[in-house]
C-alpha cells in the first residue's frame, strides 16, 4: 500500500493498528409519535480492542443501527459515554469511517472523485489523492471504471466504491451498517472477501452491523448480540480465515450458530 | 408560454441504440407534423372566415395576406438607421426595414428578459439557499416570501412602472420578481428533496456544514432545478411581454400593444409567431447549457 503510506500521518496503515472503542453505559431515548419515551439503547457497554473485527447482530429495531449512529457521531447518547482511543465522540470524524446500508455514493461525482473526496476535505493535494483513490479502486477491482459516473455501475460495484471511499479516508475504526443487505448472494460473498482482505492488510478495527448470522460467522472475531436495546450475548469466534464451508460446518461454528439463532428467537421450535 | 421540452425516449432494458434513435426520429416527425398541421389549420380557418375587423383587415389573416402586407408593415417599428429611413420620418415600408425592426425590437425584449431572468434567478436562489441553511434567514425571509408569492403579478405592472419608469429598469425588475418567486420556491423544494444519506456521507467523510452545502446540496438540486428553470423562463417571457405591452416604448410587447390599438390582427399574429420561435430557441438554449450540469443524472 505505497500510496496510503505516503498520504497521511494518521493512517491505520502507518500505525499498523486500529482504534480502541469503549461504549460505557449508553442510553439513547427516543419519543414515539404519541410522546411516549422508549430506550433504543438501554445501558449498553462494550469495549472493542484495536484491530478486532466485531459483528453486531440483532433483529430489526433492536438498536444496532442506533449504536452505530452514535459511534459515528451522527447522534449523541442520552446518557453514557463513547470514546475512540480515549477521545469522547461528539461529531463525525475522519478517524471513523462508515459504509452505509443505502447507496451513499455521490451520483454527481465520478467514481474516482467519490473515492478521493474525503482526502480532498483533508487537504491532500490533487495528484496525491487521485493516486490513493486509484490504488483503492484497484484493490476493490474497479480501476477500470474510475472515470465512470455512479449511474453506470451496478449495486455491487457501488458498494465497492463506498468501501474504497471509506478505506481511502484512512479510518482507524470502520463502521459498517448492514452494508451488503441489498446485494445478491454471490456479490455479497465477493464483497466479504474484499473487506476481509483490506482489513487484514490495514488491521483497523471493524464494527459490522448485520441481521444475518451466517454473515457474522463468516466475518467476525467476536459477535455481540443486541436485543431490545440491551447486550444479550458477547462471544468470541476463534475459527481461522478464510472461513470456508467446512469451517462454517465445524461443530464449534454450528454451536455458535445455534446459540445465536436461539438468542434471535429462531430455532426454538426444533427442540 | 408552453415549454419546448424534448422528452427523452423511453429505453426498454438494454436494447440496441437503434431503438433510441428510432424514438427520437419519430418524435421529430411528430413535432414537425403538428407544426405543419397548425399552419394548414390556420390557412383553412382564414378561408372559412370572411369577417373583417376593419376594412381590408380580416379577422383571420391567411398566409398570403401576411406575406403580402404584414411582413412589410412591420418596418413601421424600425426607428431608422443603417441606410433605412424610419416610416415615421416619411420612409417607405420595406422588407429590409421589417427585418431590422424585428431584430431591434426582439433584441430589446431579449435583453430585458435575460437581465430579469439572471437577476431573479440569482436573488431567488440565494435567498432560498439561505432560508434552507440558516434559521435566521428563515425567520427574516419566510413570511415576506409567502406574502409576495400569491400576488397577481400582471396587476402590479403599473406599480413597477410608477416606481421604476417605463423603460428597461422597470421591466427588468418586474421580470426578476416573477422569476425570483419561482426560483425561490423551486430551490427551496429541491433542497428539501436532496437525500439525507448524501449529507450524512459528506459529514462522515469530514465535510463541515459549508462544504457539505456546496459539494452536496448545490449539485444535488440541479436535476430538480431544471424544471424550475423552464417554468421561470416561461414566466420571464410572459412578464417581459406583459411589461412591454402595458408600458414600454420598445420591444415585441410594445408592437403587440400598438397592433391591438389599431386592430392589426395580422401583426399580432405574426409577432406571436416570432415570440414562439424566440421562446423555443431560449428553451433549447437553456436545455443545452444545463445538460453538462446533469450529465450524471441516472436515466429513468
Amino acid at each position: 500500500m505505497t500510496a496510503l503510506a505516503t498520504h497521511s500521518g494518521s493512517t491505520a496503515a502507518d500505525t499498523g493498528i486500529g482504534a480502541e472503542l469503549v461504549v460505557e453505559d449508553v442510553v439513547k431515548t427516543y419519543r414515539r409519535s404519541g410522546g411516549t419515551p422508549f430506550n433504543a439503547l438501554d445501558h449498553v457497554s462494550m469495549r472493542i480492542d484495536p484491530g478486532q473485527f466485531v459483528c453486531i447482530v440483532g433483529p430489526s429495531g433492536c438498536g444496532k443501527s442506533t449504536l452505530l449512529q452514535l459511534v459515528t457521531g451522527l447522534g449523541r447518547p442520552t446518557s453514557g459515554t463513547i470514546t475512540c482511543d480515549g477521545e469522547p465522540i461528539k461529531a463525525p470524524g475522519p478517524e471513523r469511517g462508515l459504509v452505509f446500508q443505502k447507496d451513499s455514493v455521490f451520483p454527481w461525482m465520478r467514481v474516482i472523485d467519490n473515492v478521493a473526496y474525503g482526502l480532498k476535505i483533508r487537504g491532500v493535494k490533487k495528484q496525491e489523492r487521485l493516486a490513493i483513490a486509484e490504488n483503492y479502486l484497484d484493490e476493490v477491482g474497479l480501476a477500470h471504471v474510475a472515470k465512470a459516473w455512479p449511474k453506470e455501475l451496478s449495486g455491487g460495484m457501488l458498494k465497492r466504491v463506498a468501501v474504497a471511499t471509506t478505506f481511502a479516508n484512512a479510518p482507524k475504526l470502520l463502521l459498517m451498517d448492514e452494508p451488503f443487505a441489498s446485494v445478491d448472494y454471490v456479490t455479497r460473498q465477493k464483497l466479504h472477501r474484499t473487506v476481509l482482505a483490506l482489513w487484514a492488510e490495514h488491521r483497523l478495527t471493524v464494527m459490522f452491523v448485520t441481521h444475518d448470522v451466517d454473515e457474522a460467522l463468516t466475518l467476525a472475531d467476536r459477535i455481540i448480540v443486541i436485543k431490545a436495546g440491551e447486550v444479550a450475548d458477547d462471544r468470541m469466534v476463534a475459527a481461522g480465515r478464510p472461513r470456508t464451508v467446512e469451517h462454517l460446518a465445524s461443530p464449534e461454528m454450528v454451536e455458535h450458530k445455534e446459540r445465536l439463532l436461539h438468542l434471535l428467537g429462531i430455532g426454538d421450535e426444533d427442540h | 408560454m408552453s415549454q419546448a421540452v424534448v422528452p427523452r425516449p423511453v429505453r426498454v432494458g438494454h436494447g440496441p441504440a437503434a431503438v433510441v434513435d428510432r424514438g427520437r426520429r419519430l418524435y421529430r416527425i411528430g413535432a414537425i407534423s403538428v407544426v405543419v398541421a397548425m399552419i394548414v389549420v390556420w390557412e383553412v380557418a382564414s378561408l372559412l372566415s370572411d369577417g373583417e375587423v376593419k376594412p381590408g383587415h380580416p379577422f383571420v389573416p391567411g398566409w398570403e395576406f401576411i406575406g403580402a402586407h404584414t411582413l412589410v408593415g412591420l418596418s413601421d417599428y424600425w426607428p431608422g438607421g443603417l441606410g433605412v429611413e424610419a416610416v415615421a420620418d416619411g420612409g417607405p415600408r420595406t422588407l429590409l426595414g421589417s427585418v431590422y425592426a424585428m431584430l431591434y425590437q426582439s433584441a430589446e425584449t431579449l435583453w430585458r428578459l435575460a437581465a430579469g431572468l439572471a437577476l431573479g434567478a440569482l436573488v431567488g436562489s440565494v435567498v432560498a439557499l439561505a432560508v434552507s441553511a440558516s434559521t435566521w434567514a428563515r425567520r427574516i425571509f419566510s413570511l415576506p416570501a409567502q406574502i409576495i408569492r400569491p400576488f397577481p403579478l400582471l396587476a402590479i405592472i403599473p406599480l413597477f412602472q410608477l416606481w421604476f419608469g417605463t423603460e428597461t429598469i422597470g421591466a427588468v425588475l418586474f421580470i426578476a420578481l416573477a422569476v425570483g418567486i419561482i426560483f425561490f420556491t423551486g430551490v427551496l423544494n429541491a433542497v428539501g428533496n436532496v437525500p439525507g444519506i448524501y449529507v450524512q456521507n459528506a459529514r462522515v467523510l469530514g465535510a463541515g456544514p459549508v462544504r457539505t452545502y456546496l459539494n452536496v446540496v448545490v449539485p444535488g438540486i440541479f436535476p430538480e432545478l431544471q424544471s424550475t428553470i423552464m417554468m421561470a423562463l416561461g414566466a420571464a417571457w410572459t412578464s417581459a411581454l406583459g411589461a412591454e405591452f402595458i408600458g414600454a416604448q420598445t420591444g415585441l410587447g410594445k408592437i403587440l400593444a400598438v397592433a391591438k390599438y389599431f386592430s392589426y390582427i395580422d401583426r399580432m399574429f405574426l409577432i406571436g409567431v416570432v415570440v414562439v420561435i424566440l421562446a423555443s430557441a431560449t428553451f433549447a438554449l437553456v436545455q443545452f447549457l444545463s445538460k453538462p450540469l446533469i450529465a450524471w443524472k441516472p436515466d429513468r
